[in-house]
């Protein structure tokens, strides 16, 4: 099993050397050309339940393991197969296929011998400290970790129901939305326009609605040159704003156009049907596609167990992403209210690794290192221009997260095409660092 | 305590008391005797605090603007109503933020939203007066962050003068029925001042909007420093009849753009 060992790392022999490397969150590189042998149970030193195999649960589940192999941890998720969004505007672009963001999890259940369920989380009794799954049974866990993602807030944009999402998809959670997006762009007439309705503040990944209309403008481009692409706004300023306009300008001309808040771009009504959005002063904008990227909440889960604040998300405790409110019960990604920390898949694995650290500190009776995190988002304007935002965050005295002043910056303005070209090949590269990282997928 | 209370309750127990250690102690309730802009508006009142209520997010990504929500469904007396609401944000560089004086009836203090600015995390407050000279009080604590990724460059935005002047009415208008107004005006809102207050340019503000229904007044909102641009202001018309409506921007340059639509039952 050769190639097995270069593909998953070593499992280290002292947890406290563990803790050492991975409290800090962020040790990508150090997980990558150990060799190593699967690891056999030994029996359990504390139950944990890990609801969600996305990009905060798979690492959480992995990195508890590889703290404290003894301890018995299971992973609960519906989805044999993990789709990410990010890379997900590549697909819609016709740049990338769907198993070229697919993930499963063998690496978790064979290399660090996490039980994995394949099946829904209903609802968590934070008393009994149980879970109650969609196949009928109950597990009981010591430490819950939840990381079930965003959920779409149904209620909260007129016209904008389950039913409408078939005719007008978000695709902002991967899979069957992806491809029914793709679907659509596929079929459109070219001369038709492409509108993407993007929400306030905060959403999951700020940059993803101007990367997508980046490369949804790429793509047509290149099939269907007489379409346009406009992006309706619920903000007057977003991620990277400069960087992309720049982009757009230099590599689509005025194929892509902006409307902000200030210019009525609030989209305040859906007609799916007719692949129809009224604006907030009335505007009526018609679509050949439609994309609503709607405003969004913490997964259900996140309600059921009592974690969420009148906001819809999670107030959580920095240090280990312990909830503010149900003890025991750890919540990270996208579900949290961790800003200035972005909703990032690279943010919720860094998360995902400062709350494995905290519960196996915990059940071992220890105290743990003050945690700090990094993030990077990567956009893409073409398969071959990136730009892109990083920041270092850190604990301030009222241990609120902070990003370290001087450490966060954007791509400059103005670089030369080679270092777009450079960032889109580091683009690629996070991808498949983080992949393998989360799910130890070698792409 | 194993002999005084089962298993169950003391897991709610420390449930409980875990929420309350992390629940921070809220010192907004005593703490606007303290601010001076607030003391001025009050004076020598007891506000009251039921029936106001500012809505606000916990944590704000964006402080440039920020969307809240005023709304006063609290008690009146016989002929009592309220005439004026004024917002306020202490931590910003100045703390006037808008005032709106309600001139009729017609005009609700309910459900009334509009877009200020925040420059740091802070504790927001909400005045609400009635022509028998009660007040209500109403606060909310904000924690403005910018985050990670929304970081936008400032030469990005696009400043323009006093333009685009936009008004939505509903379709369809029934007497007796309160309806949702919006409003906005193109405007970049300028300071002048810096982070610190100080005065660095010349202001260039939004300073009012009045709407007339039939001649008679409706509704003035006065601008400051703590709205947002392009002031957006939101509100409830309850019509008795039909009639012209009238709108009047008028800005520190000393410049004013009518609007006119006709309101019809
Ligand atoms: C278009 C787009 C592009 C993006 N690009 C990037 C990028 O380039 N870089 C980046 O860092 N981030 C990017 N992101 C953001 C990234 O996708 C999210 O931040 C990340 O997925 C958050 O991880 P998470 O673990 O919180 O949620 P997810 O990764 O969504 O995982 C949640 C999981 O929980 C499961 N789940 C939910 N409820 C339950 C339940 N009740 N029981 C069991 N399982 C449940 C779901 O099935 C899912 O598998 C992008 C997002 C979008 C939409």
């Amino acid at each position: 099993m050769s190639s097995r060992d270069s593909k998953f790392p070593r499992i280290a022999t002292s947890r406290r050397d563990l803790l050492k490397v991975f409290g800090a969150g962020t040790a990508l590189a150090a997980t990558a050309g150990c060799a190593g042998t699967p690891f056999i149970s030994r029996g359990s030193a504390g139950r944990v339940v890990v609801v969600g195999g996305g990009f905060g649960g798979a690492t959480a589940a992995k990195y508890l393991k590889r703290g404290n192999p003894a301890l018995e941890v299971t992973l609960v998720e519906p989805n044999a197969t993990f789709y990410t969004c990010p890379f997900s505007n590549l697909h819609l672009a016709g740049e990338r296929a769907m198993s070229g963001i697919a993930h499963n999890y063998e690496e978790l259940k064979q290399v660090y011998g996490v039980r994995v369920i394949h099946t829904r989380a209903e609802d968590v009794d934070p008393v009994a400290k149980t879970v109650k799954l969609g196949n009928g049974n109950t597990l009981s866990y010591d430490k819950l970790v939840l990381s079930p993602g965003i959920d779409i807030r149904w209620d909260a944009l007129e016209g904008y129901d389950q039913a409408a999402a078939e005719h007008a998809p978000h695709a902002w959670q991967a899979g069957d939305q992806t491809r029914l997006l793709r679907r659509q762009l596929e079929a459109m007439e070219d001369g038709g326009t492409f509108i993407l309705s993007a929400p306030a503040n905060p959403f999951r990944c700020p940059p993803g609605p101007y990367e997508r209309a980046s490369l949804i403008a790429h793509y047509l481009g290149k099939h269907k040159p007489r379409s346009k692409v406009l992006i309706l706004d619920a903000k007057d300023n977003f991620s990277k704003q400069g960087l992309f306009m720049q982009g757009w300008r230099e590599n689509h001309g005025d194929r892509i156009e902006w409307v902000g808040l200030s210019g009525d771009g609030k989209v305040v009504r859906v007609d799916a049907a007719k692949r129809e959005v009224v604006t907030e002063f009335g505007t009526v904008h018609k679509a050949s596609v439609l994309n609503v990227v709607p405003p969004q909440k913490a997964g259900l889960i996140a309600h059921r167990a009592g974690v969420t604040d009148a906001s819809g998300w999670v107030p959580v405790n920095p240090q280990t992403f312990e909830s503010q409110r149900v003890k025991d019960i750890y919540v990270v990604g996208d579900a949290t209210v961790a800003a200035p920390m972005p909703k990032s898949g690279f943010a919720a694995n860094a998360q995902g690794k400062v709350a494995a650290a905290a519960i196996v500190a915990e059940l071992d009776g220890r105290s743990l290192p003050k945690p700090y995190w990094a993030n990077t988002c990567y956009s893409l304007i073409t398969p071959d221009y990136g730009i892109s935002v990083a920041a270092v965050y850190k604990l301030n005295e009222e241990g609120q997260i902070y990003a370290v002043p001087g450490s966060d910056g954007v791509s400059a303005l103005d670089a030369p095409l080679v270092t777009r070209r450079l960032e889109a090949e580091y683009a690629v590269g996070w991808y498949n660092a983080i992949s393998q990282d989360t799910w130890g997928t070698v792409l | 305590m194993g002999t005084l209370f089962s298993s169950r309750f003391r897991v709610w127990l420390s449930v409980l008391l875990f929420s309350l250690l992390l629940t921070p102690a809220s010192q907004a309730e005593q703490a606007w005797q303290r601010i001076p802009a607030l003391e001025a508006l009050l004076a020598e009142t007891t506000p009251l605090r039921d029936g106001l209520t500012l809505d606000l997010p916990f944590v704000v990504d964006d402080g440039s603007a920020v969307a809240v929500g005023l709304n006063f469904s609290g008690q009146l007396q016989q002929g009592e109503y309220i005439n004026t609401l004024h917002l306020l944000a202490p931590g910003n560089p100045r703390s006037e933020v808008m005032s709106l004086r309600l001139q009729s009836p017609q005009a609700s203090p309910a459900q009334i939203n509009t877009r200020m600015r925040l420059s740091q995390s802070q504790t927001v407050y909400l005045v609400a007066k009635s022509n028998q000279g009660r007040s209500w009080l109403a606060s909310r604590e904000v924690r403005v962050t910018v985050s990670g990724c929304a970081v936008a460059d400032p030469d990005a935005r696009n400043l323009v003068a006093m333009e685009t002047p936009r008004i939505a009415l509903p379709n369809r208008l029934r007497q007796g029925q309160p309806a949702s107004i919006r409003i906005m005006i193109n405007h970049p809102m300028e300071t002048g001042l810096d982070e610190t207050g100080e005065r660095v340019a010349e202001a260039n503000l939004v300073q009012s909007l009045t709407i007339q229904l039939a001649g008679e007044p409706l509704l003035q909102a006065d601008f400051a420093t703590g709205t947002a641009a392009n002031p957006f202001v939101q509100f409830q018309l309850t019509p008795k009849e039909s009639g012209e409506l009238t709108f009047t921007w008028r800005d520190s340059q000393g410049n004013e753009v009518n609007e006119t639509r006709e309101l019809r039952l």
